[in-house]
């Protein structure tokens, strides 16, 4: 069997992102009910506080509300910019970090419940031969904003401006109220409280808007590959620290990659700069840390994942090799074959499988 | 439905659940006195806007609705204290229990005796949110207990260790509490373990009566375990300034007798409207369908596309 399911980065990945789905969803069941069992309440990955059994919290939620309840109240009352307001801005930053220090954005690739359920559902795309859509460099560079917009409105902007008595109160967790994952992880979790909408005219308006988004990624993901990652606010929040921790994607200049391009067609995220540059413009802000580049990476050591000094994965032929004869590098994963293929026909010489 | 979800109180998540994550303290300011229930849920809400925090609410007054005993818990004058009133209990004593508490070495305010007005109480380490509350009145003929959890918003241990110390006679044990900023909620099914000197009490009956006037009986299984369901019956509008579901409160009690003394315990908190009558599913579901058919033209393949959806360059090697 190991012969036929050999273990590659893609398929370790996918054990992980099986295991962190579980945890993220369902994880109370074993860390505990309690939010002071929670693994963290500042988790750089969209496990959903909504989900009452999740195992952890996702970071923009604090965020979201410190924002409001914090920054904003506390700026409303001139005075008071001292502790009571960045003591539990500090507070969440730093559990964030110490999450982030380790794995860097390899919370987006490989422990993101909406991640995960996205590639799920790629997957099934690919199975079923359904077209792929990509986006070219052009497309990518035009996408790109829309995550730092997120970032400044839905989770710094709006909530601070609610909190100064601006906007309403509804406007005190804008992103919470539209994000994919707050209804992918409550639905999984057996819960359809987070579909219905309210009555209130602002909270109906952003539910719907919330559920039109989430209908649209999850069949868009059939046909694109990580279709709400690419805007999501916590890639844009990550992308500011990911210079920051050991963990990183290094890519050496080489003759071939200009005409090659292979790892840009395997990235999910469609990067092109992987593709183009080396260095430390390689490990661009889209990145997720997924290691697709290194796997369809056909020259030996080009693209590594390190971790400080240590070398955690590096591209080489023979990988490249085995990696392509199971999946394409855009996800097309060929058929598994269970059953031993006869012996070739001594006239013939043909493939009888 | 898998038995790991009926072991999780599943569906009370709320907004206010994003309140949980708050480090440290909001105090509460509602613009009109709130309901009973809403004041005893004091410790779980939060005010906004720039007016939030000025101070606390003044104390509601009593109101008889069921003949077992009820502590009533409400925001103190001070930051972080809260003021504790006793119904159907006189002269009682008090005891807070913080979450750091062991058997050996319980974590408690000083012992207080329950008067008229109540009693002022703040938290006696500062750590943890939910602390055990409970008063006693004995005689030799009969103890009397009330118990409630209160939520103080402070981080700290979860509740799981104070839950289970044994704490009086007769017991009602939640098991568990709603997560913090969560709630016990109409139609929800939660359960009680029901002790009597720290052993499991089978086949015992328990009562839950309601502000709203609903009485429902439950009998403890072969491991003492009771299963309640709360009643659709909420009635009230929430609080102005809060933005939860209308809040009602409950008590369930049970009685023992051993050794020729009667024993009661009751345990009293809060349970909330089922946000889905307050909530369009109908509606939801529409918008999500909508959301879908806007992302089928993606599933079209243009002409020229990825027929065979195998690029160039995989398997040419």
């Amino acid at each position: 069997m190991s012969e036929r399911i050999p273990l590659t980065l893609g398929r370790f990945r996918f054990a992980v992102q099986l295991a962190m789905l579980v945890l993220t969803v369902w994880g109370a069941a074993f860390v505990g009910s309690y939010v002071a069992d929670r693994l963290s309440t500042a988790l750089p990955a969209l496990s959903c506080a909504y989900d009452n059994s999740t195992g952890a919290h996702c970071v923009l939620v604090p965020l979201q509300h410190q924002m409001h309840h914090r920054v904003g109240e506390v700026l409303a009352k001139t005075g008071q910019l001292t502790l009571t307001m960045f003591l539990p801005v500090a507070m969440t930053v730093l559990s964030f970090f110490a999450f982030f220090f380790v794995l860097n954005k390899a919370f987006c690739g490989w422990i993101c419940p909406l991640g995960t359920v996205q590639e799920i559902i790629n997957r099934v795309g690919r199975r079923f031969n359904l077209p792929l859509h990509t986006l070219s460099a052009r497309g990518t560079g035009r996408v790109r904003p829309v995550k730092w917009l997120a970032v400044l409105l839905l989770i710094l902007g709006l909530p601070v401006l609610a909190g100064l008595g601006v906007l309403s109160h509804g406007w005190g967790n804008p992103f919470c109220d539209v994000c994919p994952s707050r209804l992918a992880t409550t639905l999984l979790s057996g819960s359809t409280e987070q579909l219905g909408l309210r009555d209130d005219p602002l909270a109906f308006t952003l539910g719907a808007f919330g559920n039109a988004l989430f209908g649209f990624v999850i069949v868009g993901a059939l046909a694109i590959r990580q279709p709400f990652c690419r805007i999501c606010p916590m890639l844009g929040w990550n992308a500011l620290f990911q210079r920051l921790s050991p963990l990183r994607l290094v890519k050496r200049q080489h003759d071939k990659c200009e005409q090659c391009g292979i790892c840009t067609r395997a990235c999910p995220m469609d990067i092109p700069e992987i593709a183009r540059e080396h260095g430390r413009r390689a490990f661009a802000e889209d990145c997720t840390l997924c290691g697709r580049c290194v796997e369809y990476c056909p020259d030996d050591g080009v693209i590594q994942l390190k971790w400080g000094p240590l070398r955690l994965f590096a591209s080489s032929r023979e990988y490249y090799k085995r990696r392509v004869k199971g999946e394409s590098p855009d996800g097309v994963v060929k058929p598994l074959r269970f059953v031993r293929k006869p012996a070739a026909p001594a006239r013939s010489g043909g493939d009888a499988s | 439905m898998p038995a790991l979800f009926r072991r999780l109180p599943l569906p009370s998540p709320s907004l206010p659940l994003l309140l949980a994550l708050l480090l440290g303290d909001v105090q509460a300011q509602p613009q009109q006195p709130p309901t009973p229930a809403a004041a005893a849920l004091a410790g779980h809400d939060h005010a906004h806007g720039p007016d939030a925090g000025k101070g606390a609410r003044p104390p509601a007054a009593p109101r008889a609705w069921t003949r077992y005993p009820l502590l009533q818990v409400q925001a103190g004058g001070e930051r972080g204290s809260v003021n504790v009133r006793a119904l159907n209990l006189p002269d009682a004593s008090l005891r807070l229990l913080a979450p750091e508490s062991t058997a050996e070495s319980p974590v408690t305010a000083p012992a207080t005796t329950l008067g008229p007005a109540g009693a002022l109480l703040r938290p006696p380490s500062g750590q943890g949110n939910y602390h055990w509350l409970s008063a006693r009145s004995e005689t030799p003929e009969a103890v009397t207990v009330a118990g409630t959890a209160h939520y103080f918003p402070n981080p700290g241990p979860s509740p799981t260790g104070l839950l289970l110390l044994r704490k009086s006679e007769l017991e009602i044990v939640p098991q568990p509490l709603p997560r913090e900023h969560a709630a016990y909620r109409e139609s929800e099914k939660w359960n009680f373990l029901v002790r009597f000197n720290g052993q499991a009490l089978a086949g015992k009956d328990v009562v839950l009566e309601t502000e709203s006037g609903s009485r429902v009986r439950a009998t403890t299984n072969s491991v003492g375990m009771a299963t309640v369901v709360f009643p659709r019956d909420t009635r009230d509008t929430p609080a102005a300034g809060s933005h939860r579901p209308a809040a009602a409160r409950f008590v369930l009690a049970v009685e023992h007798e051993a050794d020729g003394r009667r024993y009661l315990t009751a345990f009293n908190h809060v349970y909330r409207k089922d946000p889905d009558r307050e909530r369009s599913l109908g509606a939801g579901a529409g918008f999500l369908l909508l959301g879908m058919l806007g992302a089928l033209p993606l599933l079209r393949r243009r002409a020229g596309e990825n027929a065979d959806a195998t690029p160039p360059g995989a398997g040419h090697v």
